[in-house]
């Protein structure tokens, strides 16, 4: 028998910020807008992290909080509903991933470009870093490149990256499995 | 091995972005502008569904069959939102029953949800716009800004949508207005100042809601109802209950202190259900505290009741107290209006600067110089309603004061 997939790890919006911002307060579930004001940031890092496409990003965000909103209703808690917009961001990102690259397949798609995809303050060879990773990650099948950016970035464990990306545990370890494997080979054995 | 994994670790910690509130703003209305247009899509594809299904049902029973053959005509679907733009207005939105909903600016962003027989309803994303409702008893007609829905008995209104405020005026007939903390009804010349949000939970963060004369001023001029803009002097209970600990005013505790402030508190228990003439009665005789909620009801019941001169001196006690209470300017502006009502438009004018430079939200500050002039000239101080007419409307060139105070700037 499968066992139920585990809870959602609460995953912070940045770096900086360690503490949900909200944990007690009431959650606006009825308000889409207020929803947006509060959760935007959490579900733009986690689109940003996934697509490495700044200008993808808003739309983004705006099709997970159209898309999560009925499901929000049901959702009680802080973490219930973050969980909620991961899985939905990470949806939507795959979804957008596939649609670039079918484009970019018929030439209609520019292609990324990474140098622009670290924020102010990195220095030459963090950005240079990021970009390389990032461009392997865009040769890779868009499920690997999730469940690894979500292992290995975001730091969930393999039974979260199973929860988000909708599949067995044993696919997820496989999934970054794989992704990892071409990283290596530009980066060495990460 | 590890030096290379910690080296890609940091890295990809860089991997975020800025969200400022100026791109969440953006965002917002964006989203909303997005959801609305996804709901009337929604609602004409079950109308067209519906109306599919009926068309299907009337030619399955009503056309004529012959030998087994069943027949479709063309049909065209019913009940679906025919909102469109008004021919006269640009961007106005003409609702079926007549009712029309028109932009004030050029920021105005508004999209109607639902127009049907029942049922009207248009969502304010951003800006301002003035709704004439067609009165119709059977039909609800409903404004949402935010999380601030505005419902239409029948009507003429103002609605501005602001960063963390809505702000309702009605010119005629009356609306409820439902915000998270309450609701309240507005009638004819009243206006309300009500939050999106309530940042510290239910009831907690409520800036202000209008209770201003229920009947329009006899004295104005004929150009009266462009400026018959008040605001807060009656803020909700729940605000006065906050306030009321802040400023140790009688009430809080009210069990406690005795008789007199038992009876301090009937009056203005009378005064907060609108009952101002029982209200001036029952304060006869009482001392009003010195808090500022309490001499702003003070003035309210005075200056409602007719009592001019008293309203004047409770208005001019609250700002010579509370200089820095965030509802000064507002005391301000009322007590231009109380001195202009009164004959004394020279210290109303003053009372109008005044409320400009104590208005650090910018909410009031149109409305107070459009008064100012209007009072300078009513003062025969045309020289200074000139000069500050030309201020209006180089601040304001499409205000919706600009008509009025055109006339004083373009004196000799």
């Amino acid at each position: 028998m499968t066992p139920a997939p585990p809870l959602l790890r609460v995953v912070s919006a940045s770096p900086e910020e360690s503490e949900p911002p909200h944990a007690q307060d009431h959650i606006p579930r009825g308000d889409l807008g207020a929803l947006y004001v509060r959760y935007a940031a959490y579900v733009g890092a986690i689109a940003l992290r996934l697509t490495g496409r700044p200008e993808e990003v808003d739309d983004l965000v705006q099709d997970v909080f159209l898309a999560a909103h009925r499901g929000l209703r049901r959702r009680e808690t802080e973490a219930e509903v973050k969980g909620w917009l991961a899985t939905v961001t990470v949806r939507m990102a795959k979804r957008r991933l596939q649609r670039l690259r079918l484009r970019g397949f018929f030439g209609q798609d520019d292609g990324a470009r990474f140098d622009e995809l670290v924020a102010p303050g990195a220095s030459p060879e963090q950005k240079a870093l990021v970009a390389r990773i990032y461009r392997v990650l865009e040769r890779e099948p868009v499920a690997n490149r999730v469940a690894w950016i979500l292992r290995r970035v975001d730091g969930h464990s393999v039974a979260e990256v199973a929860a988000l990306c909708e599949c067995s545990p044993a696919t997820a370890k496989r999934r970054i499995a794989a992704a990892s494997v071409a990283i290596e080979e530009v980066m060495g054995r990460v | 091995m590890s030096e290379v994994k910690t080296e890609l670790t940091e890295a990809l910690q860089w991997v975020h972005e800025d969200w400022s509130e100026e791109r969440i703003r953006r965002g917002r209305v964006a989203l909303e502008r997005a959801s609305a247009r996804q709901r009337r899509a929604r609602r004409a594809g079950v109308a067209s569904a519906a109306a599919l299904a009926m068309a299907a049902t009337v030619v399955a029973f009503a056309w004529p069959r012959s030998s087994g053959e069943l027949a479709f005509s063309g049909f065209s679907p019913i009940g679906v939102s025919t909102t469109a733009s008004s021919e006269d207005t640009p961007g106005a939105l003409r609702f079926q029953d007549g009712s029309v909903a028109i932009p004030l600016g050029t920021d105005t962003a508004m999209a109607t949800s639902r127009d049907e027989r029942e049922h009207a309803e248009l969502e304010l994303l951003g800006g301002a716009a003035r709704f004439d409702v067609v009165p119709r008893p059977s039909r609800a007609f409903e404004v949402q800004v935010g999380s601030v829905r505005v419902s239409v008995l029948g009507t003429r209104f103002d609605v501005r949508r602001q960063p963390r405020h809505v702000l309702v005026h009605v010119l005629r007939g009356r609306v409820r207005v439902q915000w998270l903390g309450g609701e309240r009804v507005l009638t004819a010349t009243q206006s309300g100042l009500f939050p999106l949000e309530l940042p510290g939970g239910a009831g907690a963060e409520v800036e202000g809601a209008s209770d201003a004369g229920t009947q329009p001023e006899t004295t104005e001029t004929t150009t009266a109802d462009e400026f018959d803009l008040d605001f807060t002097l009656d803020p909700p209970d729940e605000f006065l209950e906050g306030s009321r600990e802040e400023e140790g005013e009688p009430g809080a505790d009210g069990e406690a202190r005795g008789g007199p402030r038992r009876a301090a508190g009937d009056w203005r228990t009378l005064a907060r259900a609108g009952r101002y003439d029982d209200a001036y009665e029952a304060a006869r005789g009482v001392t009003v505290g010195d808090s500022m909620s309490e001499l702003l009801l003070a003035a309210d019941t005075a200056r409602l009741t007719r009592h001019l001169p008293e309203a004047v001196g409770h208005l001019e006690r609250a700002l010579g107290l509370h200089p820095s209470d965030r509802r000064a300017h507002l005391a301000a502006f009322t007590l231009g209006r109380v001195l202009l009502q009164n004959g004394q438009p020279d210290r109303a004018a003053r009372a109008f600067a005044r409320a400009q430079q104590l208005d650090s939200t910018g909410v009031l500050r149109e409305a107070a110089l459009a008064r100012e002039v209007q009072a300078l000239a009513r003062a025969g101080n045309r020289d200074a309603a000139r000069r500050r007419a030309r201020t209006y409307l180089a601040q304001y060139p499409s205000g919706r004061h600009a008509n009025s105070v055109r006339a004083y700037a373009d004196g000799p």
